[in-house]
Order: C-alpha cells, then structure tokens, then sequence
C-alpha cells in the first residue's frame, strides 16, 4: 500500500514542477495527456490497486482523487495563465497608431446669441419668468403708440425705425411683446421675450438686426427695490458674482421712473479703456416701472398694479462675454467663426 | 450738446474736479459721454501789437518784427504774409506750450535770432487749418494773457439730453442742475435794458394761437453792426457754431445760453407780420441757401412779400439779417413741438432752434430771452431797444400753473423706500418744485416732463441716488405658464441636428430682391421695407433657403468644404411669420476623414437626408410619411414633401443644381425645411411600454427579383396589407443591381422579417408556414419573383 501511496506523492510533486515549467500551451496539453490522459501515468499506478486488500482501496482511491484534481486544477489555472500570455502577446502586436487623429462626426455648435438668450432665459425661469413670444412686424400702435411714443414725440429719434411698405414698422425693440402679453392677460404678469429687433443702424457695434430679452412683471406691490433685486441677481449670475452693477438715471416713455444699468468694464476693472470710452463701465440694459400710460392702453388698473420692464441687448452681451469686437461676426456665420463656441 | 465749463461757471461755482462733477451728472440721468480737454497745456500766450517789420537779411520769405507786449519789445521771425506795423497778435513767447505740444524757445533763423513765435489760430487749437497770422480786433487789450482772454483752454462736458429734459438743452439749464447737485446758488443772466419809445412798425396777427401761443417782437437800432467780440466767436466755436455776423451770433449765444431760440429780420425788409399756416407747395428761399416746398401743416411767419421764417425752424433770405444790416426785428416766441417737429420730420431740415422747440421750451422764460439778447445787443453795438410786443393765448393751458398730487407714501410704495418726507422736500425744494398741501407745484421749465406721481418719484430717486435704493428679489411664485409647443420643439430640434454636424447660423431676416430670383421663389405678396438700408436687406424672407445658401457660398469661398449648417428662424408668407427649421449640408460628413472608406460618406446625397428627416422626427415621437414635391428650388426627382398626420410640415431634397450654381456652389447640396409652427401642433405618439417578449426571436429573410422601376414604397404597401400577425419588424437588408447577373432592367432586394410572440415559442412550421403564405402573395401582388426565402 505504502508503494502506491508513495507513488502517487511523486507524481504530483514531479507532474506540479513540470507543470509549472511549461511555457505553451501545447505541451501543457501533451503534459495532461501524459499524466492525466486514459494511459497516463496516473492510471498506470492506479492499476496497482487491484493487489491492495479490500480495506485499503478506498483509502488510496481517495487519495488518487486528491492528487488528480490538484493537478487538473494546477493544468488550468495554467492554462488560463498561458492563454492570456499568448492574447497579451497577440493584442501587443497591435499596429494601429493611436496617435492618429480621432474619427467621429463633429457636434454642431450653438450660435453665440443662442447660448447667450438660452442662458438668459434659464436663469429668468428660475425667478419664475415663462418665455412669450410675438411677431418682427408690428403696427406703429404697438410698437410706439401703446408703449407712451405718441406720433411726432422726440422719443422716436431715439430710435432709427424701418417701416413696412402697408405703413408697418419691423420692431425697433422687444417692448410690443408687453402689449401683447398685457392684452392677453390679466396681472399677474411675469414674461421674458426674447426676439430679434430691427433699427436702421449698422457699424462696429450696430447691426440692423439684432437680438433683445424684454421682461415684464406686474402685479400688486412691484418696486423699484424689486427691479434692482431681479437686475442685480441676473447680472451677477451672467457675468460673476464679484460683478459690480450701478443703476444710472435714464429715459425711456414707457417706464417711469427709468434707469440704465451698467456693470463694471471686464477689460480693465473699472479703470477706463477704449471697450468702456474710458468710463469704466459698460451700459447693459434699460429698465423701469411701468409707465402709466402703457397699462392704460392695455386696460390694467394702473392706481391698483405696478410692475418692472427691463429691455437686454444680447449681442451687446454675447460680445461682451466672447470677446467679439465686430458684431458683424455674428450674422456673418463663417464656420470656423461658429465652432470656437 | 457740448458745455464748455468756463460757461456753465458764470451760472454756478463749480469747485470740484471735473471728473467727479460728470459722474455726478451722469448718475443723476444726464449722462455724460465725453469730457474733451480742449488744449490742456497751453500757456504763455500774449497779445502782441506789431510795431516794425523789416524783410530778413538772408532769407527772401521772412521777415523781421519787433513786437511790444506793453512792457518789453521782442524781436521775432515771422514768415507770413498778411501781417503789417499795427496788427494786434497772439504772441507765444519763449517758454510757451502750443497745442500740439510745440514748446517755443529763442532760436536763431538764419543768423537772426528770434524771440517766440507770432501764432495763427491753427497753431492755437483754434482753427484745423489757417491761412496767415491771427489777426485780433484792434481793441484787444495789449499783454493780456491770451489763454485767459480768447478762452483758448477749457474743459467741455458733452452729454446726450434725453428727450425729457428739453430744459437741459442749454449752459444755464445745466448749470440750474449743477447747481441741484452741488447745492450751490444759481447766477441769472443779464438781462438790464435801457428801454427806448421804439416801437414796432410791423402789425403782428398770430392766426394759429394752438401752435403759438406766445409770439414777441421788438424794434432794435444801431448805427453800424460792429463785429463779433473774441469771447463770443469763442464760445460759439465750442459749441461747434460758426460766427456770421453780431447779430445772428447774439441770437445763437443765447438758444445756447438760455435754450430758447431767437430770431432776427431786417426791420427795413419786413411788413406786417402773419403767423399762420404756409399754403400748399409755397415755397420759402431760405437761410440755408436751399428753397424748400411747403404746405399747410406747417407754422410760418409771413409778411406782405412772402414767408419770411418757417416758425421755429429757419429764416428766409429776403428779411436776412446782414452786416450792413441797422434796424432789426428781434422775434421770440413759443412753437409747439409737435407743429415743429413734423414740420422738420418733413422737410428733414433739423436745426438747433427746431431741436429745442420740439422738445419743448420755457415758456415762461420767452421774455427773459428777448430781454438777454437785447442787453447783449445794447452792451456790444450800443443799439437802441424798443418795447416788447407780445400776442398771448392767455388762456392757453401752456400758460398754466401745473401740479401734481403728491403722497410720500405712494412714493415710497412705488420705490421700494423708506426715505423720509424731509428728504423728499429737500430734494422737491433744490427743483423748485414746490408743495401746497399735498399738490406738487411743477415749475415751468419742467412742465413738459413732469406728468404724474411716478416722475415725482423719479426726480426724488435720481437725485437721492438710485444706489439709495435697496435690492430685493420679489417672491417667486411658481412659473405661471409652461414653455409653449414651439419654444419646446426648438429645444429639441436644435440638439438632434447637432448631432448629425450641424452647425447653427443666424441670419438677417431681411433678404434682397435678386435672392427671391436666383432662388426661383414666389414674388406673390412679399413684405417688403420701404426705408431699407441697401436693397440687399430690402424683402422680408419667404424661406431660409437664400440665408443658407449665402452662408455656404460665404464659406466655400474660404475653403471650407465641408458645410452643415441650419437655422431656427422666421420666414413670411405674405404677412403670416411662421418659424422655421432649415438645414443644408454639402460635402464630406467627417471633419477631415483620412481614412479611404470615411472620404465618401456625405449626407448631401438624398437617402442620407431622408435618413435624418425620419430619425429626426422619430425621436421627437413623429411618424412622417412622404409625398411627391415639385419645388421649384429642389432637384426635379430627388425631393420629397414631409407629412405629419396628414399636414405637409416641410420639404428636403437636393438643391436644384441650376440654383446652387447662382451661388457658386457645384457640389451636391441637401436641404432640408421644416415648418416648426406647423409641426408644433401636430400631436406627437404618446409614448407607450410595449411588452418585451421573453420568448425567441425567429428571422426569415426574403431575396426578390424585381424590375427597376418598381419602388420600394409599392413592395412595402404590399407587405403592409399582408404581414402576419407574428412578425414584429422588417427591414430592407440588402439592395444591388447587376446587369450581368440580373439582367438590365432588374434589382434584387433582400427583407429580413423577425417573427416572435409575446405569449409562447413559436414553432418552426408555424414560421415557415406564415413566411411562406407571405412570399406567395407577394409574388401574385407584384411582378415580382421571389428568389429565395
Ligand atoms: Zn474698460
């Protein structure tokens, strides 16, 4: 008994050592053959067990069990350790030049004034604002008459207007939306209009077209306060929480009072360059409590509601936060001038 | 409007720097926009009196000059021509600075020393160009300091006055609210007069008192018109006006001065005078030298010969006021602005006085006027002045005293505040505005502007500071309305094109007459801008179509080849606005594909499109079904409309190669319309689970033989009618042509169809069974052979 048992002992420490040495595949699977295979060397000293007294064999049949799946197992997790050598050593082969250029299709880019009205408007929804929306062409009554801009006012120069052949005007701003909204609906009232306006007008910083966000809030109890708080929160979230923003005095017939906002010069801090004309502040938008006169024209109570008007140009922002000197750029729609955005 | 400090200071002190005084100005609503040195370092200027010229030794253009001072006599080279013993000169001596930062030092000029420099107005700043020597008047005082004397040096506000503020349209305007801010006193104008028995040998009949509610006129004598002094010619020039002679100029001194405009006729030319409305095409010769047409909306002024004066705008030449001039009638009056300003808007003839009348003057400071230039006639030509004549509408509202209701609370309420009722009164009292019992008394140079409770609070406001104001966000309700169906189709749009490449324009909606042509497109009701800038910006767009074609030429010509580009915008049909998604794409779909098979991909070519129509419009939970087209714009056969429920939504194609050549473009072009107004309100397929089976798919193909001509779309209608019940989807796998081996007139199309249930296995001579019965009808429906199934 001690013969086979000693016998099965050095088969696995000598079939573990040759094992380990194999280095293919191919002679691993020889190495099974010969150890494990129907006149491998382990069945050749299991033959011997048929001289072993009965009482014996299942104590080395046992045993056989043990060496052969000890040497299965070592086989396998050979093999496998062999297999992805030999796929390690293949994919290294690999001769494609991973420095080439990618290959894929090019996202489109969104236009600059988009991005710039997309970020506007998503941060006016966020204080509750919804998006409206009204025509290019517009009656002189909407776009002046209604707004407080009677015929023959001195207000008109404020504005170079192109008119329609049928006596139509393109809007000269976004403002004939609020008379619009305020027809349609009953206070409160809380939209922002994003549209493109039309003056005739073009140079550096002057094109016929271009784009503006009006905003319109009525109800009960709107301040001047509030108009501030809304400008103040929107412009410092366009353009940086340190951004320092005044409110300057100004005129415009449809709001009373009214005021211009400007915030600090980007280029040079306040301290006076040609972006500003040496102001050191940048003009961004106008805005004011609703003229009288204009909730009249659209039937509001205006001793009951107040509300705030406030009028973006986008380019003028677009430009500002991308750094484009020439608004011209911006309809010119040259693609290398787009996929910079 | 340009304010020279140096004015403004006879009105108001002005102690602080000029910077901060502006930005004072600025944050109260008078903005100003520029602070112009006018030549900052100028200094050591005299007046000189040539006493002798001698030609020089050796040089044949200049000459020798000894020139006093008063104290001491220099010598100095001097090489012009209009000098002569006598002349009164600006003399820079040695040490002084020009303009143009010319230092003048003792020099010798060809062996002749010369001690400062004889200066004419251009070398002083004063002038762009001059010919010769400034020549002074002869009485200009000998060794004044002439920096000081002619106003050589000074500081100019220049501020844009908003419409509103007509009473800031002057340097005493101004400086009433320099002195508001500055909380200094206020200094008046001279205005003492010696009165003369002069009266008025002209007849004045106001025939239109709406309009002019207040007309004056008096008689003024002097002997001989004297000339204009240096200080005034100055201060004209500052403001950019011209000198034209002592009278015209006293006139102009004073619409600057006190803003209100003024008016002198020859006396001696003038009968009696009618104001009134012109007749229909009367003409005016007037004092700009053109003639203009009239008509009867405009206010004139009229004597027996004609119109002498179109009413607040300008004078006529045969009642001009000129040099020789002895006897003037000094007219000063109130016009309404509205009446003013069509007549200008009309006659596009925008003159200072007309600038100032349609924004609407004093019309209590009309005699104050008259009576200012009339002082400055008496002080400078020593005139004689008459009585003042005046037709007054008495009852006119212009005339009457305004207030409004005043309430500190609603004030307070509109701004947000809580500013005291004293500092509210402080601000109300520095504006002359002053309060009985709750009515605020608007004074009358602010009439025009001061309408409501709103104002009131503006003027506190503006002048408290709107920094005094405190920020607060309003509470936010929840947003009222949701986003509408087109914004939200935009948003989706937009991105899905994107990533198929596309870059987003923006364009001009305005598009020229030839673009309509060279695009084949509807000239039938076109809106159309009667004032355009240029014809190239003329018509209002009936498509996208010539923008992007416009935007491809733009950058083919700069070698980018590869274009895709689109645009979200509006294009009119007649006067409807209708919003639009417009996509074109020409050439390679890969940036730069180096690898062989990527070069050729391009999503111009019509299946491609089409491809991106569908995908486009599935994600969006549209099923389109397309219809035969016949636009002109597009390729005879390679377009197709897009229809949504049974709406056409759009169109896409190649472009018309006859039309992309109008735009240099030769390569093939894909386009794509689609109407968002339209497709906005087409419902989309709500969007449903549908049960995935967990039992095995089963695929059977089908490869037929069918003649060329016969289209896909029929092949499909039949296996629509005829798909069994198991199969879950179909699609066309394969698609090739082959004379050789199927003969000229053939295509072989290859169908795969995936047969499953949801409830069981699906046996294989279920399958067969169903495929089969397919197969069959197809081939009967179709004259089509089945090849293989
Ligand atoms: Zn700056």
């Amino acid at each position: 008994m001690s013969s086979i048992n000693d016998q099965l002992a050095q088969l696995q420490t000598d079939s573990l050592a040759k094992i380990e040495q194999v280095t293919t595949l191919l002679i691993l699977e020889d190495i099974k053959t010969q150890i494990l295979g129907k006149t491998g060397a382990l069945t050749e000293i299991l033959k011997g067990l048929k001289d072993l007294p009965n009482s014996e064999k299942p104590i080395i049949g046992q045993l056989a069990n043990t060496v052969k799946t000890t040497l299965t197992t070592a086989i396998d997790s050979k093999r496998s350790y062999l297999e992805e050598e030999a796929l390690a050593s293949q994919l290294a082969q690999t001769t494609i030049d991973i420095t080439l250029p990618g290959i894929a299709i090019t996202i489109g880019k969104t236009h600059p004034i988009t991005q710039t009205i997309d970020h506007i408007v998503s941060l006016c929804k966020q204080l509750g604002f919804s998006v409206a929306q009204g025509p290019d062409i517009e009656t002189e009554y909407t776009n002046f008459e209604a707004l407080n801009v009677p015929k023959n006012h001195p207000a008109r120069d404020m504005q170079d207007t192109f008119y329609m052949k049928n006596g139509n005007v393109l809007r000269t701003h976004t403002s004939p939306a609020q008379i619009h909204a305020m027809t349609a609906q009953k206070p409160p009232i809380k939209i922002i209009v994003p549209g493109k306006v039309y003056r005739c007008d073009a140079d550096v910083t002057h094109s016929p077209m271009f784009h503006q966000i009006e905003g319109l809030y009525v109800d009960k109890n709107v301040t001047f306060a509030h108009l501030k708080g809304t400008l103040e929160w929107l412009l410092k979230e366009l353009f940086g929480k340190n951004q320092k923003v005044r409110f300057r005095p100004s005129y415009f017939p449809f709001t009373e009072p009214s005021t211009e906002v400007d915030v600090a010069c980007f280029k040079c801090n306040g301290d006076g360059c040609s972006l500003c004309k040496k102001t050191g502040w940048l003009e961004i938008l106008g805005a004011g409590m609703v003229n009288k006169n204009v909730f009249r024209h659209v039937d509001y109570d205006a001793e009951q509601f107040t509300g705030f008007a406030f009028g973006l140009g986008v380019d003028r922002i677009a430009m500002l936060k991308f750094g484009i000197s020439d608004i011209r750029l911006l309809y010119e729609n040259d693609i290398r001038f787009l996929k910079q955005f | 409007m340009k304010y020279p400090i140096s004015w403004l200071k006879e009105f108001v002190d002005i102690t602080i720097p000029i910077q901060e005084l502006a930005d004072k100005l600025s944050l109260s609503g008078l903005e100003v926009e520029v602070i112009d040195q006018i030549n900052p370092d100028i200094c050591n200027i005299v007046v000189g009196k040539i006493q002798k010229i001698e030609k020089h030794p050796n040089a044949d253009k200049l000459n020798v000059t000894w020139v006093t001072d008063g104290k001491d006599t220099h010598q100095i080279v001097c090489g012009a021509k209009n000098i002569f013993e006598g002349a009164i000169v600006p003399v820079s001596l040695p040490g002084a600075k020009l303009p143009g930062g010319l230092v003048i030092k003792k020099a010798k000029l060809r062996d002749v020393e010369s001690c400062g420099m004889i200066c004419s107005e251009s070398e002083l700043g004063v002038k762009d160009t001059s010919e010769g020597i400034w020549l002074l008047p002869q009485d200009t005082p000998i060794g004044v300091d002439f920096v000081d004397y002619a106003t050589l040096k000074d500081t100019i506000l220049e501020i844009k006055v908003l419409p509103n503020r007509g009473d800031c349209q002057s340097i005493y305007g101004l400086a009433r609210e320099i002195s508001v801010l500055l909380n200094t006193p206020l200094k008046q104008p001279n205005t003492s007069l010696t009165l003369s028995d002069l009266p008025l040998s002209q007849k004045i009949t106001v025939e239109t008192p709406s309009t002019c509610p207040l007309y004056t006129a008096r008689k003024i004598q002097f002997d001989t018109m004297p000339a204009t002094p240096l200080w005034m010619m100055r201060r004209l020039n500052l403001c950019g006006n011209r000198s034209i002679n002592l009278m015209v100029d006293i006139t102009n001194y004073v619409l600057l001065e006190l803003g209100q405009p003024l008016h002198t006729f020859d006396a001696k030319k003038l009968t009696a005078l009618t104001i009134g409305n012109a007749t229909d095409s009367e003409k005016i010769q007037a004092l700009d030298g053109n003639t203009y047409s009239l008509n009867s909306s405009m206010m004139v002024i009229k004597d027996d010969s004609g119109v002498q004066a179109i009413a607040g705008v300008m004078g006529a030449k045969p009642s001009e006021t000129t040099p020789e001039s002895t006897e003037i009638v000094l007219e000063a009056a109130y016009f309404d602005a509205v009446s003013v300003r069509k007549t200008t808007s009309s006659l596009a003839l925008r003159t200072e006085s007309a600038i100032r009348f349609e924004k609407g003057v004093n019309i209590e400071a009309v005699e104050t006027a008259s009576n200012r230039a009339s002082h400055l006639i008496q002080q400078l030509a020593g005139a004689k002045v008459g009585q003042l004549t005046q037709v007054k509408s008495e009852t006119d509202s212009r005339f009457a005293k305004k207030s409004i209701p005043f309430s500190s609370k609603a004030i307070n309420a509109l701004l947000g505040t809580t500013f005291s009722e004293a500092d509210m009164f402080r601000v109300l009292n520095a504006l002359e505005i002053t309060l009985d019992d709750h009515n605020a008394i608007i004074p009358a140079h602010r009439r025009h502007d001061l309408q409501e409770l709103p104002c009131l609070a503006e003027e506190i406001a503006r002048l408290i500071g709107y920094d005094q104001i405190p920020s607060i966000l309003p509470p936010t309700p929840l947003a009222q309305t949701k986003d509408s169906p087109l914004s939200t189709l935009q948003n989706t749009l937009g991105p899905i094109f994107k990533t198929h490449g596309f870059n987003e324009t923006i364009n001009f909606t305005m598009i020229s007459p030839s673009d309509i042509q060279k695009c084949n497109l509807s000239t039938k009701d076109l809106q159309e801008i009667s004032n355009p800038m240029s014809v190239e910006e003329s018509i209002m767009r009936p498509s996208l179509l010539p923008s992007l074609l416009k935007v491809a030429s733009h950058n083919l010509n700069r070698q980018q080849n590869s274009i895709k580009i689109y645009e979200i915008g509006s294009q009119w049909t007649g006067p409807t606005q209708e919003t639009y998604l417009a996509a074109l794409t020409i050439g390679q779909t890969f940036d730069s594909p180096y690898v062989s098979h990527l070069k050729t991909v391009t999503q111009s070519n019509f299946l491609t499109l089409k491809g991106i129509v569908e995908t486009t419009l599935a994600s969006s939970g549209y099923q389109p079904t397309f219809i035969k087209s016949e636009e002109l714009y597009l390729h005879p056969v390679l377009q197709l409309k897009i229809s949504i429920n049974g709406a056409i939504i759009g169109e896409f194609g190649n472009i018309h190669p006859s039309i992309a050549k109008r735009y240099d473009i030769t390569d093939q072009a894909g386009y794509i319309s689609l109407n968002l107004s339209q497709l906005s309100q087409q419902n989309s397929a709500a969007k449903r689970y549908q049960e995935l089976s967990k039992f095995p798919s089963t695929r059977r193909d089908v490869a037929i033989l069918a003649p060329l001509t016969l289209g896909y779309d029929a092949i499909k209608t039949q296996i629509d009618a005829h798909l069994p019940s198991q199969v879950t989807h179909y699609n066309l796998f394969d698609l090739f042509e082959s004379e050789e081996k199927l003969g000229k007139d053939n295509k072989s199309l290859a169908i795969s169809f995936t047969y499953q249930a949801v409830d069981r296995n699906l046996t294989d001579d279920e399958v067969n069974q169903a495929h089969i019965q397919l197969c069959q009808v197809l081939s009967q429906t179709l004259p089509i052979t089945i090849r293989d199934h």
